[in-house]
């Protein structure tokens, strides 16, 4: 009895280290199988948010350039609708816009041709960088618009003045007193110099801003601007109104009113037929 | 011996003039007059006329003062002569202009200030 009782143990356990490597087969292949799952798995899940990450890049870049040339074209209606803008000046702030217009189009269409997050990030900041269209050209091209009206009316005033001096000649040599009212004059030409002088310079100024001038010094040049216009220029025309305004009643006295009593003939009342 | 006689006569040509020779002295010197008077006539002519353009050519100084307005620049041409019966109009008319044009611009610079420049923002890109 003893000896088979040796002999089933023995034999267990040859069975069981026999079965061993067949075990350790099967659990290790399960184990490879299960990370060669999971790598998968990951590497697809990244790949997912590669893609969604890049479409909504894609998506908020086409929501930003489609924003900014609905503005852009908001400018263009106001240019065409403009009242005191020469015909030149109106092409050329078209030709402006819609060269904004176009390249912000073409972005648009690499952006959406992207295949990589990385590009599309970048082509998106281009959308910022490379137009600056809210810090930067959309105010310069209104505040233009606005310099060129301001000096339309001074061109109209301007050409007002020498008919008026002319006025003034005639009047003084029928002998009247035209001091005041050359005094007007003088000054709606000292007004006008001063109006002429400061949109030449913002002219200038806003000329030479661009998208590579950078949103803040391109505001401070735009602050400066609109504190000429609000300053200089504004309170220019305002007293040029007020003088206006002084000449009116002068030029109605003037004109109505006669330099001397004529004198009159003593034989003129029908003594001469004495 | 003629010679000296010569000598004598020409020495007293010289100090002094023989009859005949006296007319020919007045004749010079009538000559002399006029030559005189002619250069002298002359003088006058260019000075008078000296005088004349120079008072021509300063003669705009009673018109400076009133060319001291500012030289107008070419532009374009006025659409409305000024006239006594209409410069109150044109007046008034001019002042419509400028106040229409002041309302324009105040609503240009509203707009202005109402972009709202930080949609220019890259962050969060």
């Amino acid at each position: 009895m003893k000896n088979s009782g040796k002999i089933l143990l023995i034999t267990g356990l040859l069975l069981a280290v026999g079965a061993m490597p067949s075990f350790a087969q099967a659990l290790g292949g399960q184990k490879l199988l299960n990370s060669t799952n999971r790598m998968e798995q990951v590497a697809s899940r990244e790949a997912t948010a590669q893609q969604t990450q890049l479409q909504n890049v894609i998506k908020r870049s086409d929501t930003l350039i489609t924003n900014r040339i609905t503005t852009l074209n908001t400018l263009l209606t106001r240019i065409q609708n403009d009242t005191r803008l020469t015909a030149a000046e109106k092409s050329s702030f078209t030709s402006d816009v819609q060269t904004d217009i176009s390249g912000l189009t073409a972005l648009k269409t690499k952006i959406d041709a992207d295949t990589d997050v990385t590009t599309a990030r970048e082509d998106a900041k281009t959308i910022i960088t490379g137009y600056y269209v809210y810090a930067v050209f959309e105010p310069k091209v209104r505040l233009h618009i606005v310099l060129n009206n301001l000096q339309t009316v001074s061109t109209n005033v301007q050409n007002l003045v020498p008919q008026i001096q002319n006025l003034i000649n005639s009047l003084q040599s029928q002998g009247k007193d035209v001091t005041e009212l050359q005094a007007q004059l003088n000054d709606v030409n000292t007004q006008l110099q001063t109006i002429n002088t400061t949109l030449a310079k913002d002219i200038t100024t806003v000329e030479g801003i661009t998208a590579t001038t950078g949103p803040s010094s391109a505001e401070q040049s735009f602050a400066k601007v609109r504190q000429d216009i609000a300053q200089l220029v504004r309170a220019g025309f305002a007293k040029i109104r007020s003088d206006f305004a002084q000449m009116r009643p002068l030029f109605n006295k003037l004109i109505i009113s006669k330099v001397t009593p004529e004198p009159t003939s003593p034989t003129s009342t029908g003594s001469a037929s004495q | 011996m003629n010679e000296e006689l010569n000598t004598n006569q020409t020495t007293e040509q010289v100090t002094q003039p023989t009859p005949a020779q006296s007319t020919v002295k007045p004749a010079n010197k009538s000559k002399k007059i006029y030559i005189v008077l002619s250069i002298v006539l002359v003088l006058v002519i260019l000075g008078g006329a000296f005088f004349l353009f120079s008072k021509n050519a300063s003669a705009p100084t009673t018109l400076t003062k009133q060319t001291t307005q500012p030289i107008q620049t070419a532009q374009a041409p006025t659409q409305t002569k000024v006239t006594s019966q209409n410069v109150d109009q044109t007046l008034q008319n001019t002042d419509t202009t400028m106040q229409n044009a002041m309302n324009q611009v105040n609503s240009d610079l509203k707009d202005i200030s109402n972009i709202n420049t930080s949609q220019d923002s890259t962050s969060g890109l």
